[in-house]
């Protein structure tokens, strides 16, 4: 029997499986893949050393490393899809397969499996998310597969970090973590990062009134200067997440009391509000009423159909 | 229509089966529902008329007593009134405290136990509602037009101690918290404007005005173009039970088209406003019968045995 986790609205399934079982349709490729990775074994210690040059690039690249979700109303820091990707690019003679595998009307499926073909050991995760937005209804297409392609993604990084040995990711990680928090051995230092992370949430979700409060309130505390290593890291993970869709802004900063929509809603709206702009912009009679309108010009196309307005309106 | 389909709410994360109902929270489009009054007396109406109902005898039979008139025909009469009157206090006595509600009022709160406890939902998203969702957007479009002025639709959903809920959008100039409604055709949409403010609508508005702590409330009914998506299904509908030639077919579709298409009225004609006070007495009944639903759904696997003997309802 698989084990199986509930964690929201996900179910997560996570089984070892035989890896020949797995491919009986290319099996011949499949052979050949094994004989290759037998001829050509990896070396571990380069594969590590280089997997962790290229996660610790630089802090951007170390940031995409690491996701942290709320669950619950609990946090959960740990490494990323990005990483996952990292590693297994260097770790070498993997096959890993992702995809979809069912749409139905509240759903999504997705499954990868990562076969370790030195070892003939496999792993096949499988992911279950939701396709229905707050109000109940579902998603537009558009929106259903690109959380089909998170729900792989996720699918992907639960499989290579069940193939490969904890100590390997742990060491990577180690590493990410370090890069992206930097340097905070004083207390001064400490006291630069804690500002620089919340004051870059704040900056980065403006359009929500994100409080400083918030932001602590989180990780379980109640001023800035409160934040430990593990809280940044945590925060910086939280950034992550909503912007690769895995969570929403309200679920992690707002899971009560007030909480905007979720990811989906959210374009959805900002589309419909660029629309509803430029129906506005087209029913002007007057000047006046137009520049009503300007604070609102969100793109391109908005600003060229204001300015085309204005022109056709003072002719008048 | 009662609506069962689990969706995002502040509640979803609570074991209710285990922590009980009193941290339950109603949602303002549920609000309707609950709040419709019970027929009949409650059980605490009818125990109390019936002590004091009781009271007023023994008086009575008292002084016919220090009277010396305590074995005539009145007195023994007093008595059996009496006796009659004990019983229904006994009767009512185990369960004064239970609160009166309204049938649909329970058909609700059964629905939702199912909801919370079982994680089970039933899925009736009608095309009516389908349609309020899709075209929720278009109308706020049209009352912006309408009042030549940008509106954003509200992205926040907000809760108290009893209620929470998440209003359309809201006109910051005029301190007013607005909520738009679509309508399946223009037959509906008459309707609902020719008649007082469904009293559904009313409700949500109130709870509303209570989260945002504002003093005005807006309903808006838009008339809008219904999604094709809709028609076509509509379409597809009539051709499964046609009887009937290919052309008269195409002009029923025609017909269909027009009956969901409104380019050709004015847009003030398709928007119809019903403003609402803020009115403390209903939150305070919401309060109240918020309360009364956390009691009935504490006790609602002894439910029936409570209700057996309840003849409020009808």
């Amino acid at each position: 029997m698989p084990d199986t986790q509930y964690v929201d609205a996900e179910e997560v399934y996570t089984e070892p499986t035989n890896g020949m079982a797995v491919y009986q349709t290319d099996k011949a490729v499949v052979d050949m893949q094994i004989m290759t990775a037998k001829r050509f074994p990896r070396n571990l210690q380069q594969a590590i050393n280089k997997a962790m040059t290229i996660a610790t690039l630089d802090k951007e690249t170390a940031a995409k490393c690491n996701y942290s979700l709320s669950k619950g109303g609990k946090n959960i820091t740990g490494p990323s899809v990005h990483l996952a990707r990292i590693i297994a690019r260097q770790y070498g003679n993997l096959r890993i397969d992702q995809k979809v595998t069912d749409f139905d009307k509240t759903h999504v499926t997705a499954e990868a499996m990562a076969f370790d073909l030195e070892t003939n050991y496999a792993i096949k995760t499988t992911i279950k998310k939701s396709l229905l937005t707050r109000e109940g209804i579902r998603v537009t297409e558009d929106m259903a597969s690109i959380i089909g392609n998170a729900a792989a993604a996720i699918a992907f990084r639960n499989a290579v970090f069940a193939v490969l040995d904890d100590d390997i990711v742990n060491k990577v990680y180690s590493a990410v973590k370090k890069k992206m928090i930097g340097d905070v051995s004083t207390e001064e230092k400490l006291k630069m990062k804690q500002t620089a992370v919340v004051d870059g949430l704040i900056k980065q979700y403006a359009i929500y009134k994100l409080s400083e409060e918030e932001i602590c309130k989180t990780v379980g505390k109640s001023v800035r200067t409160h934040l430990t290593i593990e809280d940044l890291v945590t925060l910086s993970g939280f950034e992550e997440a909503i912007k690769i869709g895995e969570q929403s802004f309200g679920s992690i900063f707002r899971p009560s009391g007030t909480v905007p929509n979720n990811q989906s809603n959210s374009v959805t709206n900002e589309n419909k509000e660029n629309e509803r702009v430029l129906k506005l912009i087209n029913s002007s009679k007057t000047i006046e009423v137009l520049e009503k309108y300007r604070e609102f010009l969100k793109n391109e196309d908005l600003l060229t159909a204001y300015n085309e307005k204005y022109k056709m309106l003072m002719k008048k | 229509m009662v609506t069962t389909t689990k969706r995002f709410s502040f509640n979803n994360n609570i074991d209710f089966k285990r922590e009980g109902w009193d941290k339950f929270l109603f949602s303002a489009s549920s609000l309707g529902y609950i709040m419709q009054e019970p027929r009949g007396k409650s059980n605490m109406q009818m125990w109390t008329e019936a002590k004091e109902m009781w009271t007023k005898k023994k008086s009575e039979l008292l002084d016919l007593q220090d009277a010396g008139k305590g074995d005539t025909a009145k007195a023994k009469q007093l008595k059996a009134m009496m006796d009659k009157q004990k019983i229904k206090i006994d009767k009512y006595e185990p369960v004064k405290d239970v609160p009166n509600l309204s049938d649909k009022c329970k058909t609700h709160l059964a629905d939702l136990y199912t909801v919370y406890t079982t994680g089970r939902t039933e899925d009736i998203i009608s095309k009516y509602m389908e349609k309020g969702t899709m075209i929720e957007e278009d109308i706020i479009t049209n009352y912006a037009i309408l009042k030549q002025r940008f509106f954003k639709k509200n992205i926040v959903r907000k809760y108290n101690d009893f209620v929470e809920g998440e209003m359309d959008f809201q006109d910051e100039d005029e301190d007013m918290i607005l909520d738009a409604k679509g309508n399946w055709t223009i037959f509906q949409f008459n309707r609902a404007r020719a008649k007082p403010i469904n009293p559904l609508y009313h409700w949500q508005l109130d709870c509303y005005m209570w989260l945002w702590d504002k003093s005005k409330a807006r309903l808006v009914y838009g008339l809008v173009n219904t999604p094709e998506k809709l028609v076509e299904l509509e379409k597809k509908k009539l051709m499964y039970n046609f009887v009937g030639i290919a052309e008269d077919y195409e002009a029923a579709c025609k017909e269909i088209e027009f009956l969901h298409s409104y380019d050709d009225i004015p847009l003030a004609e398709k928007i119809a406003i019903f403003d609402v006070l803020r009115n403390d007495e209903r939150i305070a009944a919401i309060q109240q019968r918020v309360m009364d639903c956390r009691y009935y759904l504490n006790n609602f696997n002894n439910v029936n045995k409570m209700f057996e003997d309840d003849e409020t309802e009808d």
